[in-house]
């Protein structure tokens, strides 16, 4: 590993703002997968990769005024979540329909597509509905797949507080899906 | 006698037991649950697992999302920035400004230089001070455009 790669974040984001743009580029390899798993998640997969390049175009533009005060990883998280909402915002003032793209849906999962397609948009809507605390449980255990004690770790809780956090999000997201 | 009882899990571990089986591909069907809540809780487990696409992005989609990024940034960086933050077109100002101070400068000393006096007598027609005045506005302008353009 050299020393680029195990440089932390906070190191990246200082040679960035020293003018090095390798820097960036790092600090995108190093969370792309993590950004494009939470966007896809929520988003239709049509608009998946727009929305990824937004959210890092915007970090680009953006970090010379992030303070530090969270984790990077947090701080992207947080963006990401912004872009996800501008997303819908503009789609709703545009007055599209929700859209799942059938292909896709047909290559992933088998049975009837048109089932499925309503089913990703109930979900999507329902965790659209619920809390920003029980959406980002779900959304750190299923859409970038951390175990529960990375999630307490990253959160400052206790595991046991995570878990019901979690049993909670759930049991919210099952009750608008059944409204 | 009763056999001592095992301690039960409480229904947080009992969910999060059964979502991390079912994200490490282990289990596809429901726990046997006598709890009708956590049965339907552990449904709903199921239906996010199968209906929304959750699995890392490959190598391949990865690469291509990184190309496609420095390009982007790139173009955004073209258009997004202020001209007066480009070294080109501060150069070009730069420049522009020069070519104004000189034409002034020309405009204003030529006259005097040529006639020896402040006075600046009507005549018709173009005098020589004029043509030479035209002269030097015109080189000026085509070495300033040449500057502009060895860039």
């Amino acid at each position: 590993m050299t020393a680029q790669t195990a440089a932390s974040d906070e190191l990246l984001i200082q040679q960035f703002r020293d003018g090095n743009s390798n820097a960036f580029n790092e600090l995108y390899q190093r969370h792309l997968s993590s950004v494009y798993r939470r966007v896809r998640f929520v988003i239709p997969e049509a608009d998946v990769e727009d929305v990824t390049q937004e959210v890092f175009l915007a970090a680009l533009k953006s970090l010379g005024s992030f303070r530090g005060e969270a984790q990077f990883g947090t701080w992207l998280r947080t963006l990401t979540n912004h872009k996800v909402a501008e997303y819908y915002r503009k789609r709703n003032r545009k007055g599209e329909a929700p859209q799942v793209p059938l292909f896709d849906a047909v290559a992933r999962t088998e049975g009837n597509p048109s089932k499925i397609m309503e089913e990703r948009i109930a979900l999507r809507k329902a965790l659209s509905q619920i809390s920003d605390q029980y959406r980002e449980v779900i959304l750190l255990r299923f859409a970038e797949g951390l175990q529960f004690n990375e999630i307490a770790e990253l959160t400052g809780q206790n595991l046991e507080a995570v878990k019901s956090l979690f049993r909670r999000a759930i049991s919210a997201l099952r009750n608008h899906l059944d409204k | 006698m009763t056999e001592p009882k095992q301690p039960t899990k409480n229904p947080d571990d009992l969910l999060a037991d059964f979502t991390d089986r079912v994200l490490d591909g282990k289990t596809a069907v429901l726990a046997s649950s006598a709890d009708d809540e956590l049965r339907g809780l552990e449904e709903t487990i199921m239906r996010l697992n199968q209906v929304l696409p959750h699995k890392a992005p490959d190598e391949a989609t990865l690469k291509r999302l990184q190309a496609d990024f420095t390009s982007r940034a790139r173009s955004a960086g073209r258009s997004s920035r202020p001209v007066w933050q480009s070294r080109q077109s501060r150069q070009r100002l730069i420049l522009a400004f020069t070519a104004i101070v000189i034409l002034v400068a020309i405009f204003i000393g030529i006259p005097f230089l040529l006639s020896g006096s402040g006075n600046i007598q009507a005549t018709a027609g173009l005098q020589p001070q004029s043509i030479l005045a035209l002269v030097a506005i015109g080189g000026t302008v085509v070495l300033l455009i040449w500057l502009g353009h060895r860039k």
